[in-house]
């Protein structure tokens, strides 16, 4: 027998049946754990064991609330909102800001690339931790529309919907974030 | 990272876990719903008051005491705070509405406009229903004395006999005269001529409230330009006395018409 029954099953319908049944949860789960695990290490600043439990918490809410679910949003979208505030939260019981991200160097030149090129020499590890440390110290606003829109490759709506903010403000953020990250970078000197 | 798919199944069986019925996630939604609609009724009453309290202010007024007395009258006589009320819940409203499930995909704008628009209608409704006027006088008749003025500025508008305006009950008649008792119990005399405008429903007669524009010729003196008369129920205050809205409808001239009642228009 599959170790996976329940692969061929739409998003949609796995969460119809995990009202009925858990085990097909834990085919969504299998889905998108990975995504949740980078996400909340991109927002946040957990060890992996911490991540973990975190995106534990994340699966077991949003099992919770499928009754919320109406399909109006992917249920991609949803989950990134989930992960999203249970990482927020987190980051509030520990009552501390993040104060250096998760992200590594290929995710810190994911960020940068479109307005400067990057040398193709990628040895220049001190120039991108150097960014990493910029991009880590940017308000958290700001961060997290810019991994949502850059790293995860969210598009604008679904950026709106996990969020939870208009459109036209998700835009500003973003533009506002990558002009402070590059004008951050400008000041220090940083030529990746 | 480790398949947590496992864990996550085994969690939900072991702690008995169920998906909570769909009111229990949305109950937030709900109740922003309603803090939306209160807001909107909250504006619409206050937006309802604003206009009531500045509704006798007729903008012919302007040229019987000129542009810039006019603009004094007006900024000093302003309901403020039921226009501050009034963009509060505006404020509110919009905030309340954007906290809904799906509130966050409008734009601004939309919201604001939304919002707008639902206060006006039913602001002006209210007022065409003349909710404002019950609302306005019983706020003045409880309000401390200190306050009357912020919640009925109105009144406050017609006692500015410097600038030309007193308000308050008529006490007797005389031909091209009558007795006023004013708003803050002050008698005055005013004087009328033929020439003197109308307005309002209703006679110039003991017991009605008028509001007269015009210019004072003495200590408590003042020649009319325009007399209205309010409505019985102004600020929901029925005139006192006897009559079916408190008031005599006679006249109490006795000599002879007077120009007042034959040049009724309103």
């Amino acid at each position: 027998m599959s170790d996976r029954p329940y692969a061929d099953l739409t998003d949609n319908g796995l969460v119809e049946l995990s009202k009925e049944n858990p085990d097909a949860f834990g085919e969504l789960v299998a889905r998108y754990q990975e995504r949740m695990f980078r996400y909340a290490r991109r927002m946040s600043y957990f060890s992996e064991e911490d991540l973990e439990d975190l995106v534990q918490e994340a699966f077991v809410k949003a099992y919770r609330g499928l009754n919320a679910f109406d399909g109006d949003l992917q249920f991609s979208t949803w989950m990134y909102r989930i992960a999203r505030n249970t990482v927020i939260d987190a980051i509030r019981r520990k009552q501390a800001r993040p104060q250096t991200v998760r992200l590594d160097e290929d995710d810190a030149a994911k960020l940068f690339r479109s307005d400067i090129d990057l040398r193709a020499d990628l040895e220049a590890k001190d120039c991108l931790a150097l960014l990493r440390g910029v991009i880590g110290a940017m308000p958290p606003a700001y961060r997290e529309v810019l991994v949502l829109r850059f790293l995860e490759e969210k598009s604008y709506e679904e950026i709106m919907d996990i969020v939870r903010k208009p459109k036209g403000t998700v835009a500003a953020l973003i533009n506002r974030g990558r002009k402070q990250l590059l004008e951050e970078a400008e000041r220090l000197h940083i030529k990746c | 990272m480790k398949d947590l798919s496992k864990d996550v199944v085994s969690k939900i069986k072991e702690d008995r876990i169920v998906p909570e019925p769909r009111f229990r996630s949305e109950w937030k939604s709900h109740a922003f719903w309603l803090l939306m609609g209160l807001m909107v009724l909250v504006g619409a009453l206050s937006l309802s008051l604003a206009i009531f309290n500045v509704s006798d202010l007729d903008p012919r007024l302007a040229a019987r005491l000129g542009l810039w007395r006019f603009v004094v009258v007006l900024t000093a006589t302003a309901p403020y705070l039921w226009i501050a009320l009034s963009f509060l819940a505006l404020a509110l409203g919009v905030r309340a509405f954007r906290n809904t499930s799906r509130g966050y995909r409008a734009s601004a704008l939309f919201v604001t406009s939304l919002v707008v628009l639902a206060i006006s209608v039913l602001g002006v409704a209210g007022h065409a229903l003349k909710l404002d006027r019950h609302m306005g006088g019983m706020l003045s008749r409880n309000a401390p004395p200190r306050l009357g003025g912020l919640f009925s500025p109105g009144e406050g508008r017609w006692l500015r006999p410097g600038d030309g305006l007193i308000g308050g009950e008529v006490t007797d008649v005389r031909a091209y005269e009558f007795m006023l008792k004013s708003f803050d119990g002050e008698e005055w005399k005013i004087a009328y001529g033929d020439d003197t405008e109308r307005r309002g429903p209703g006679e110039v007669a003991v017991g009605s409230r008028v509001g007269v524009v015009g210019e004072r010729v003495g200590e408590r003196e003042i020649r009319a330009l325009s007399i209205k008369v309010f409505p019985a129920d102004w600020n929901g205050k029925p005139p006192k006395g006897s009559g079916p809205h408190g008031g005599p409808r006679f006249r109490r001239d006795g000599h002879g018409a007077s120009p007042l009642g034959a040049e009724a228009s309103e």
